[in-house]
């Protein structure tokens, strides 16, 4: 997980995006969130490439946040990886930053970032 | 490729069949006796870190998947069929049982039993070095004897390099430049992996 002032962004790798589409993005990211107690309220779709990005808000106790969720496939590999950012109202800008990030390979040196404060 | 498994089940294999036959398969990094309508043919390099195959003798399913991390554990096993659930055709009956954790050939192992309409489907995420195996069997009868048989041959061998190369990502993304802030904000800092 990565963040800043304004938000929150975590990682996931997955096995396959395979016949994932928005569609079934859509549908499953509801439950998805309802399993842990949250819920997710979509807003819009968008594509860039062939990547995937759902726009929406995450609500959990009451509270509610701006939220994207992010997929792509990693080239060359079987695998895939998602990201979800909350706290962040402009996702055109989110958007851009994920869009700036790739798939892991094998040679990366750590991350450029800044250690949390403890 | 849990998504994977449940659209074969939206578009009707479940049900019985004839006799399972079963042939040995090394996928990567692992082998195991499998029914002979399942194969795997895709790059072993490749496809180390994560990978699918499935097959379908008579009205049963079969599927191995393979990713990253250790096995699931009992309190997301219930999770991901929930999930997945999702995807079945509206109405359609779905329960899950309790799951249980296990050892196969000396590996940490977690099993989910459930019910879709008429059909049973078992599933078993196994830890084999740093990735977990799914072995997975649908059908309306027959489903413990074809799972049994396969988990019996399952044989953890795991390529030293490949494993290692696993080890070196502790996060799942890489960047190419000095990671740029989002809308305007502070530099993002490293919290977990």
């Amino acid at each position: 997980m990565i963040a800043n002032a304004t938000m929150q962004i975590g990682f996931y790798q997955i096995p396959s995006s395979t016949g994932i589409d928005s569609d079934r993005l859509a549908k499953v990211l509801p439950t998805l969130f309802g399993s842990a107690g949250m819920t997710w309220t979509r807003d819009h779709s968008v594509t860039r490439g062939d990547r995937l990005y759902e726009v929406g808000r995450m609500s959990i106790g009451g509270e509610s946040t701006p939220g994207v969720l992010g997929l792509w496939a990693c080239p060359g590999r079987a695998d895939a990886v998602i990201a979800f950012a909350i706290g962040a109202d402009a996702a055109d800008g989110v958007i851009d930053f994920l869009g700036k990030l790739r798939c892991a390979r094998p040679d990366d040196p750590p991350l450029p970032l800044a250690p949390a404060a403890p | 490729m849990r998504s994977s498994l449940l659209l074969a089940l939206v578009l009707g294999v479940a049900g019985c069949g004839d006799k399972v036959t079963f042939h040995v398969v090394e996928f990567p990094g692992f082998s195991l006796e499998v029914p002979t309508a399942l194969t795997y043919d895709g790059d072993p390099k490749v496809e180390y870190r994560a990978g699918q195959t499935q097959g379908q003798a008579g009205r049963r399913l079969f599927v191995v998947g393979w990713q990253p991390g250790p096995n699931a554990t009992v309190d997301e096993m219930p999770m991901f069929m929930k999930a997945m659930a999702t995807a079945l055709p509206g109405g359609a009956s779905f329960h899950a049982g309790t799951p249980q954790t296990l050892t196969i050939a000396g590996h940490p192992a977690t099993r989910l039993d459930s019910q879709i309409e008429t059909m049973t489907l078992s599933m078993v995420d196994v830890a084999c070095g740093k990735r977990s195996v799914l072995i997975a069997v649908g059908a309306e009868r027959g489903v413990d004897e074809v799972r049994e048989h396969m988990l019996a041959s399952f044989d953890c061998h795991p390529i030293a390099a490949e494993d290692a190369a696993i080890g070196t990502t502790a996060v799942p993304i890489g960047v190419d430049d000095p990671v740029p802030s989002p809308a305007g904000a502070s530099r993002p800092t490293a919290t977990c992996s």
